[in-house]
């Protein structure tokens, strides 16, 4: 064979993951600049320079900034901006995770039933007042990430009865899902007006009650464990061709699959349970990125995420400020200006935008 | 290389569907395993690649027991293509070969590893699809890159189960005859679990008949595919008559 | 002229009970105004009542009349503990079992006016047994509390009584307006009310008219969702010289829960800078003051916080001590509002 056309296959590869790396950084910088925009929107009558210029302030000493400009822009804006981008990202990626590891193009978070048993711990701590840990500020918080990660576990512990079979894991899933949802129905059925209103509140999901407190600890851990999953990628993109074909390049499935769907069940948990229920990105995102730059997890899982926090940041800005100052609950906007663009991407077949 | 089989018992719950499988496969070696539907000829390729885990007997790789080595290095060693591939994602064809390098790579692609797979893909006749999509090919080109895929792990063994079921007479006989090339080029064994008698007669230099869960006979093709062989294991009267190059050619008649 | 339409109200009512008393013969009735406005005709002091609503629960046991239910829905009114022993007929508000409530043999059922298909057919199958049902608006909404008693107090026959707790209620409510509504715009303080972490109520909600009444206005009247969930942000550049927290569950909360929610309020990030937290102008109150018979009160306390000067001789605390032992015969237990 002649060398020049092994060299000629490198340098389409090379093209094809450097088109990969460079969409990846814009989705970066992406993310970013609306960051900085969503700085300046609002429903205080700050101007941009004013909302920037309490940013600056913060780290050097170059001009005065008003008290409310500050606590406006460092103490509400900017953690809620935050926390939009880390359940953008968790969301986006765990959903990748989750549907490469059960190689199903339909399974979500949601789907596995992670969402209902979040939901249903926090219908629990709302109705009853009480948690796992007893009551505090942070009864609801900690009742949904509990239950979400006992749904995991009750989903796994099924599909291991019946040897570990995809097709179980995901119905088991679905049927925990369903449960779920019947005890919250049960709930709002039989709670009060009160109740009633703030367990359909969760449901809809939100980041207004974003706080330095909680991102602190957020940012680390997502980071933490999106890279610990992204170090999977090849495992997950041989196992997308098969159980039999990944076990004999040497993976062992059943391990990568416990790991990846407990990481991914961590991360969604997490987030979900300051936000509530935002459905849509964990399903939709990998899909926009697999019609966007193909399958390879390396850049899939990444990428997922920056698109979930990108939808999720226009989403939470568009519904900070579309009736400022009431605010919309993200869930409904997300959907509203997730879904056309995804419907958009499906028809129009770009996918292979970068050939 | 050198493969051996001893002594090898699979079961699914509680039907044997494999009772003390004994073979040997020697280097540059095609082996085919042949047998009537659910004689085990699948299951012994996933038993033999450790995607099944036999309940007792050993697999030898060069007269190392092949349980004790490391799932890396033991992939190294074995490529297995499955009987049909379905890709639920996208994937480029440079991506589903770039795959079979998992047992060599860290997280990095290195720029050996591309090497690789565009050599493998050469060597395939199919470099055009490298940046195609897997799932806009045809069943023929599938197969190929399945084997592409097993081909870029650089194993010293390679399975196939079932490689031509599904294709057509002109890809079958492609696919043969890249495991044919492979085989006398790269120095390796190749074992295939084999429906098509005609196909494995031509193209094995053994061939290993199943019957109800054990080994019925081996040896070269002229010696296995008997009258009363086929009669005894598929129950199907055959006349088995000389094709080409001399090897046998089997007709069936009619089932007994 | 609210009142007058009242009073016009109830006299009709009362006509209509005269001329209807010589026509039935066996079971005497009287005509009352329904959720909607109708006139309908129900049996006058019916013995035994099935009542859903746990606010009209409590009218029932304020105008004395508490033996006269058999049967209750799922809320058990605070005022009345002795109501928690009534046999249950409902899953839920708007879910009553007609069987059950059969069971129960009542002369009377009274439910609220929650639409829907469920309790349609509920009446359409109680009507069809032979059991009178009463449709009465909810009590959340203040021009609805005072007919409300004085429809119960004509069913019930019970005139002084009605006329006792009406004038009570109403001489705390004429007291407020008197005081406030002079108040130039100016010397109203702007309120921002908040049922959770942001969410507040506009301009059509019941919450409206007792900061109106109570002297305040309200910086989210002109919101255009009912109970919405506000930006921080704007909660802050609007300044709000007073906060109240509203603080769920019917049972009274402690003064340890009541104190922790507006501290919490307090130190939030976004609001540290408002003139309320400055002032220490956050309130938190317990929503059982905000609807039905606790109304009155959360508005007296409302006043006293809007404008201490204008009601420094009204302890609301006393008067809702007062209402509790005069009406219900029970003693107030538990914080409801925490300055």
């Amino acid at each position: 064979m002649s060398d020049d056309e092994v060299f000629d296959a490198e340098e389409v590869y090379a093209r094809a993951s450097g088109k990969k790396t460079l969409f990846t950084l814009v989705l970066f910088v992406g993310v970013l600049a609306v960051a900085v925009f969503a700085t300046s929107m609002g429903a205080a009558s700050l101007g941009m320079g004013e909302s920037f210029g309490a940013v600056l302030a913060e780290f050097l000493p170059v001009e005065e900034v008003s008290t409310f400009a500050q606590v406006v822009v460092l103490q509400l804006r900017l953690p809620r901006i935050l926390m939009a981008i880390i359940t953008g990202i968790s969301l986006g990626v765990a959903g990748a995770v989750m549907q490469g590891v059960l190689r199903n193009p339909l399974v979500s978070p949601y789907t596995l039933g992670l969402s209902s048993g979040a939901a249903c711990g926090a219908a629990i701590a709302i109705v009853l007042g009480v948690g796992v840990l007893g009551a505090g500020r942070y009864v609801i918080v900690i009742n949904a990430f509990f239950f979400s990660l006992l749904t995991m576990a009750i989903v796994y512990g099924i599909s291991r009865m019946r040897g570990t079979s995809v097709e179980t894991l995901i119905l088991a899933g679905v049927a925990m899902g369903y449960l779920f949802s019947a005890v919250i129905s049960l709930l709002k059925y039989v709670s009060g007006n009160e109740e009633l209103r703030e367990i359909v509140f969760w449901l809809m999901g939100g980041l207004y009650t974003a706080r330095w407190e909680n991102v602190i600890i957020l940012i680390p851990a997502v980071l933490f464990f999106t890279l610990l999953l992204m170090r999977y990628s090849w495992d997950l993109n041989a196992m997308s061709a098969g159980e039999e074909v990944a076990s004999s390049l040497g993976i062992n499935v059943n391990r990568v699959r416990i790991i990846c769907l407990s990481l991914s069940a961590v991360l969604t948990a997490s987030v979900i349970a300051f936000t509530g229920i935002i459905g849509f990105i964990g399903l939709v995102s990998p899909h926009v990125c697999r019609l966007l730059i193909g399958s390879d997890h390396r850049y899939l899982i990444p990428c997922s995420g920056l698109i979930g926090a990108l939808v999720l940041l226009v989403s939470d800005t568009a519904c900070r400020t579309m009736i400022s100052p009431t605010e919309i609950p993200v869930g409904i906007v997300t959907a509203f200006i997730g879904v056309p663009f995804f419907l958009y991407l499906l028809v129009s077949r770009k996918r292979r935008w970068w050939q | 290389m050198k493969l051996k089989v001893k002594d090898l018992s699979f079961s699914y719950g509680s039907a044997n569907t494999l009772e003390d499988i004994t073979m040997e496969v020697d280097k540059g070696e095609i082996v085919s395993l042949v047998g009537p539907n659910g004689a085990g000829k699948s299951t012994l390729i996933k038993c033999i690649d450790r995607i099944l885990k036999p309940q007792k007997g050993t697999v030898f790789v060069d007269g190392k027991e092949a349980a004790r080595l490391s799932s890396k290095d033991f992939s190294k060693m074995m490529g297995y293509v499955p009987q049909s591939t379905l890709e639920v994602f996208p994937y480029t064809v440079f991506d589903i070969v770039l795959m079979g390098r998992r047992p060599h790579i860290g997280w990095r692609v290195t720029s050996n590893d591309v090497k690789v797979v565009a050599r493998t893909l050469r060597f395939m006749g199919i470099e055009e699809f490298a940046s195609r999509y897997f799932d806009e090919l045809s069943g023929g080109e599938k197969q190929k890159i399945a084997m592409a895929r097993a081909l870029a792990q650089e194993p010293k063994v390679l399975l196939l189960d079932e490689p031509t079921s599904n294709l057509d007479i002109r890809h079958q006989l492609e696919v043969m005859n890249i495991v044919k090339k492979l085989v006398q080029e790269k120095k390796i064994s190749a074992i295939m679990a084999m429906h098509d008698l005609n196909l494995a007669s031509r193209f094995s230099d053994n061939m290993v008949m199943l019957k109800d869960k054990g080994v019925f006979t081996v040896g070269d093709p002229k010696s296995v595919l008997t009258p009363a062989n086929i009669e005894n294991v598929y129950g199907v009267r055959a006349e088995v008559r000389n094709g080409h190059m001399g090897r046998p050619y089997v007709m069936p008649i009619e089932p007994i | 002229m609210n009142k007058n339409r009242r009073m016009a109200g109830v006299l009709v009512c009362l006509c209509l009970l005269f001329l209807s008393l010589p026509v039935c013969g066996e079971k005497e009735t009287v005509t009352v105004v329904d959720a909607w406005g109708e006139y309908v005709d129900v049996p006058l002091n019916p013995e035994r009542i099935v009542v859903l609503p746990s606010t009209l629960i409590e009218l029932i046991y304020a105008l004395g009349e508490g033996d006269r239910i058999v049967g209750r829905g799922v809320g058990v009114p605070a005022y009345c503990p002795s109501a928690e022993d009534l046999p249950c007929i409902a899953s839920c508000s708007v879910g009553p079992n007609v069987e059950a409530i059969l069971d129960l043999n009542p002369d009377l059922v009274i439910m609220c006016s929650a639409k829907g298909t469920k309790p349609a057919t509920a009446i359409e199958h109680l009507q069809s047994a032979g059991v009178p049902v009463l449709r009465l608006p909810s009590s959340c909404e203040p021009d609805t509390l005072l007919p409300q008693i004085e429809t119960l107090g004509l069913i019930l026959d019970k005139q002084e009584e009605t006329d006792e707790f009406v004038g009570f209620i109403e001489e705390y409510l004429d007291l407020i307006e008197e005081r406030t509504e002079d108040l130039e715009p100016g010397g109203r303080p702007t309120v921002y009310f908040e049922c959770k972490e942001y969410k507040t109520v506009n301009g059509e909600t019941p919450m409206q008219h007792h900061i109106n009444l109570a002297g305040g206005t309200n910086i989210a009247a002109e919101q255009s969702v009912k109970r919405p969930i506000v930006s921080p942000e704007w909660v802050l550049e609007t300044n709000p010289d007073i906060i109240v927290v509203g603080v769920s569950g019917s049972s009274p909360r402690t003064e340890e829960v009541m104190r922790g929610t507006r501290d919490d309020t307090r130190s939030r990030p976004g609001l540290k800078e408002v003139k309320a937290v400055e002032e220490k102008k956050v309130y938190t109150i317990s929503k059982k003051l905000m609807k039905g018979i606790g109304m009155p009160i959360g508005c007296l306390y409302f006043a006293k916080w809007f404008h201490p000067d204008l009601f420094e001789d009204i302890d609301p605390e006393a008067v809702h001590r007062e209402m509790l032992q005069t009406f219900f015969d029970v003693e107030l237990e538990g914080v409801y509002a925490c300055p």
